[in-house]
């Protein structure tokens, strides 16, 4: 992939460590608020949660040492770059958190019901208490009629 | 009307591709992480000594060595060019450039956390490792390396962080605090070189999810043989990175065939619309040429084997 524009050494790798602050506290954030499960299974948070922090330290630290560089070769690269790492973040902050409506998550059919090997129909394990929106649309899927899951308690 | 309808659908666009950007960031990290480490605290020459001059058996050391070396499909490239300089053999050098991207321990834990301990895990290991030795045995009859590598240095752009440019050394610094430096600023740039792939394919795979139907991909994924071209060009085109492709084949897994995801899982890190660029930058055209079309054979030849005589 081409770079856009370049830019100057002694800007990219301070706004690469922005960058690198700004996903980590991103995805604190989605964590802190509890609208990460909008996004991945509630097994992917303990991973997230450990993500931000070392993105964040990672930035930190990367910025502590490039300060004290004065010059250096630096592969080529443009905004392109930097704004493409950042997207996440930015679209993340631009479009507020909402859940899969059922049209889309029809659409995706993908790993809303769990990790498990293609061609395979996920069970689902978890206790009523603990499902979130997406083990719910599995358990209503996975019963036969309605009253299966009639008497089960959502937190 | 409309204006609700398109903000919709913008909203599940960037829902899912949050959702694969986040499930698969953390093992780009500890990717990027661990090519940090292995650049300042391996030494290469420790690793040059344990290569046999077998061709075969040194195909399938070679094959073995991104368990302990891992890199993935970028970090690859310079290292092999590199590593081929200090007279590695040939097949050990080619097979650990198409294997070390699926062949090491991050891709491995990604694939498992992705499929589970199973056959696509199990198969992706095998298949990859057959066409890695294939491939790495059929460039010893190259016997020289100045035969297979552009004489002239790659360009900038190629030069990538694993053992790439020397960093400047800031005066009045202990050696050893020196090196973990170094270790993170390598770990920070290859963060950036690579998470730039992850986030256009994580793009293209929510723009397909968001706007492609279901049932439109399910006539296209449905035949034997379609289906393992559909995802062999859609490996090339996504260059998705090694560390988190499973998760985007996860995406995949309803819709396609057990042979074509495996298609797409091995030929994916092996060659792609990225690493075609860097090859082109290191290796000679006609390299370049049996690089991307053995490779290819085998896969394609595996995966419709599969699907038509196992019913994968």
């Amino acid at each position: 992939m081409t770079s856009s524009s370049p830019l100057s050494n002694r800007l990219v790798r301070p706004l690469k460590s922005l960058v690198l602050l700004g996903l980590g506290l991103f995805l604190y954030s989605r964590f802190n608020n509890g609208t990460l499960l909008f996004y991945v299974n509630r097994r992917f948070t303990g991973l997230t949660f450990l993500t931000a922090i070392a993105l964040v330290t990672l930035g930190a630290v990367y910025a502590a040492v490039v300060a004290k560089r004065r010059n250096g070769h630096e592969h080529r690269m443009g905004w392109g770059t930097l704004l493409l790492v950042a997207l996440p973040a930015i679209l993340g902050t631009l479009i507020p958190p909402a859940p899969l409506d059922s049209g889309a998550l029809a659409n995706r059919n993908v790993t809303m019901t769990g990790l498990g090997p293609p061609g395979t129909t996920t069970t689902l394990t978890s206790a009523p208490a603990e499902r979130d929106l997406l083990d719910w649309r599995q358990a209503f899927d996975d019963a036969p009629d309605a009253t299966g899951v009639a008497e089960q308690v959502a937190l | 009307m409309l204006s609700a309808l398109l903000i919709g659908r913008v909203q599940t666009f960037v829902t899912v591709f949050l959702g694969i950007f986040i499930e698969a960031v953390p093992f780009l990290l500890a990717g990027t992480l661990a090519s940090g480490l292995i650049e300042v605290f391996v030494s290469r020459e420790w690793v040059l000594r344990l290569f046999p001059r077998n061709p075969f058996v040194g195909a399938l050391t070679g094959t073995l060595l991104g368990l302990i070396f891992p890199v993935c499909e970028c970090g690859v490239v310079p290292l092999t060019r590199r590593l081929l300089r200090k007279e590695l053999p040939l097949p050990a050098a080619i097979a650990y450039l198409l294997a070390a991207p699926v062949m090491n321990p991050i891709v491995i834990a990604s694939t498992w956390a992705a499929f589970g301990f199973g056959r696509v895990l199990a198969m992706r290991l095998a298949l990859t490792l057959v066409v890695a030795v294939v491939t790495g045995s059929v460039f010893a009859l190259a016997r020289d390396s100045d035969r297979v590598l552009l004489a002239e240095p790659a360009p900038a752009e190629v030069c990538c962080q694993a053992n790439g440019g020397e960093e400047p050394k800031e005066p009045h610094t202990p050696l050893q605090r020196r090196r973990w430096a170094q270790a993170v600023v390598v770990a920070g740039d290859e963060f950036f070189e690579m998470g730039r792939y992850l986030v256009l394919g994580s793009l293209l795979a929510a723009g397909m999810q968001t706007l492609v139907p279901q049932s439109l991909l399910l006539d296209v994924g449905r035949g034997p043989v379609a289906s393992v071209l559909v995802l062999l060009l859609l490996a090339f085109v996504l260059s998705v990175c090694s560390t988190v492709d499973a998760f985007v084949a996860l995406a995949f897994g309803n819709t396609f065939s057990t042979g074509a995801l495996l298609a797409f899982l091995v030929f994916g890190p092996m060659v792609d619309a990225k690493s075609l660029v860097m090859f082109l930058g290191v290796f000679r055209r006609r390299a370049v040429a049996y690089l991307v079309l053995l490779p290819l054979a085998i896969i394609l030849f595996a995966a419709l084997c599969l699907n038509l005589i196992a019913g994968w």
